[in-house]
């Protein structure tokens, strides 16, 4: 199997195989961090589609020799932010995605259905809640499983502002949840420098 | 999961990571998003060569070339007006 790095050469070398075979590799990570911003499963879908496009038209650009990943994350990043300032919108389908769930999952039993159910929703309402800048950047910190310092590369601002978005995200995520529950899960403590 | 072994803050983390990715990792991008993404960036290439190859064309092109360069040659005075060229 040819690593990324051969692919990203052959891609340079115009050699379209290369972006189909990055595609496959790269395609689940790329929609899935987009979705999770943009909550939106057709733009999500042309985020996608555009990502890649530009990993065609800008192959010269990408530094064979360094991990592909950041690129691809900071590329999604700034189509999606680019998507929500033109669109202005944050679009909610509980009821939708509700249906899809139950109908598309292995099943279990019923009280696993509704744990996980009330838990997802739960948490991609309250995602959904948070201003731009702090859900870019806990998606990629709690989803894409980056560090602080990978983020604050990616964002290209400094690892204390990835901290404070971090701090004031996590923040507002608690209350949300807090007042979904309609309990208090007790007063959690971050450091914030 | 067992999530007793967890603090307030630690289950809190472990509740958001889970959600998210419950929620995400179930999702998958259309079928058909590859074939329609190949054939964009074919699209793309093709006419980007097509431009490029009609730009490189185009010194090549003597007599556009010469009657360009006569006319800039014949061109006796620029006007003081910012922007026009008097040929």
């Amino acid at each position: 199997m040819l690593s990324d790095r051969e692919l990203v050469l052959q891609l340079q070398d115009g050699n379209l195989d290369a972006l189909g075979e990055l595609y496959d590799r790269h395609q689940h990570i790329v929609y899935r961090t987009a979705l999770a911003i943009v909550g939106d499963e057709s733009a999500a879908g042309d985020l996608l589609q555009d990502v890649f496009l530009r990993v065609n038209r800008f192959a010269m650009r990408i530094d064979p020799d360094r991990p592909i990943e950041p690129w691809l994350y900071r590329v999604t990043t700034n189509l999606t932010y680019t998507w929500l300032k033109r669109r202005k919108r944050w679009l909610l389908r509980p009821i939708e995605d509700m249906a899809e769930w139950l109908t598309s999952s292995k099943k279990n039993s019923p009280s696993y259905y509704l744990e996980r159910n009330e838990e997802w929703q739960g948490v991609y309402k309250a995602v959904a809640s948070l201003a731009l800048r702090h859900r870019v950047v806990i998606v990629l910190h709690y989803f894409n499983d980056l560090s602080l310092q990978e983020i604050a590369e990616i964002l290209e601002i400094p690892v204390g502002t990835v901290k404070s978005r971090l701090h004031y995200g996590r923040r507002a995520l608690r209350m949300y949840l807090e007042a979904e529950d309609g309990t208090k899960l007790g007063e959690v403590q971050y450091e914030f420098t | 999961m067992n999530l007793h072994k967890y603090s307030k803050k630690e289950l809190f983390e472990v509740r958001l990571r889970r959600g998210m990715k419950n929620w995400l990792d179930k999702k998958s991008p259309p079928a058909d998003l590859r074939a329609q993404l190949l054939s964009a960036a074919a699209e793309e290439k093709e006419t980007s060569e097509s431009l490029l190859a009609r730009f490189l064309s185009l010194p090549a092109d003597r007599e556009y070339t010469y009657l360009s360069f006569e006319r800039f040659a014949k061109a006796t005075a620029y006007s003081l007006q910012i922007g026009v060229l008097i040929v």
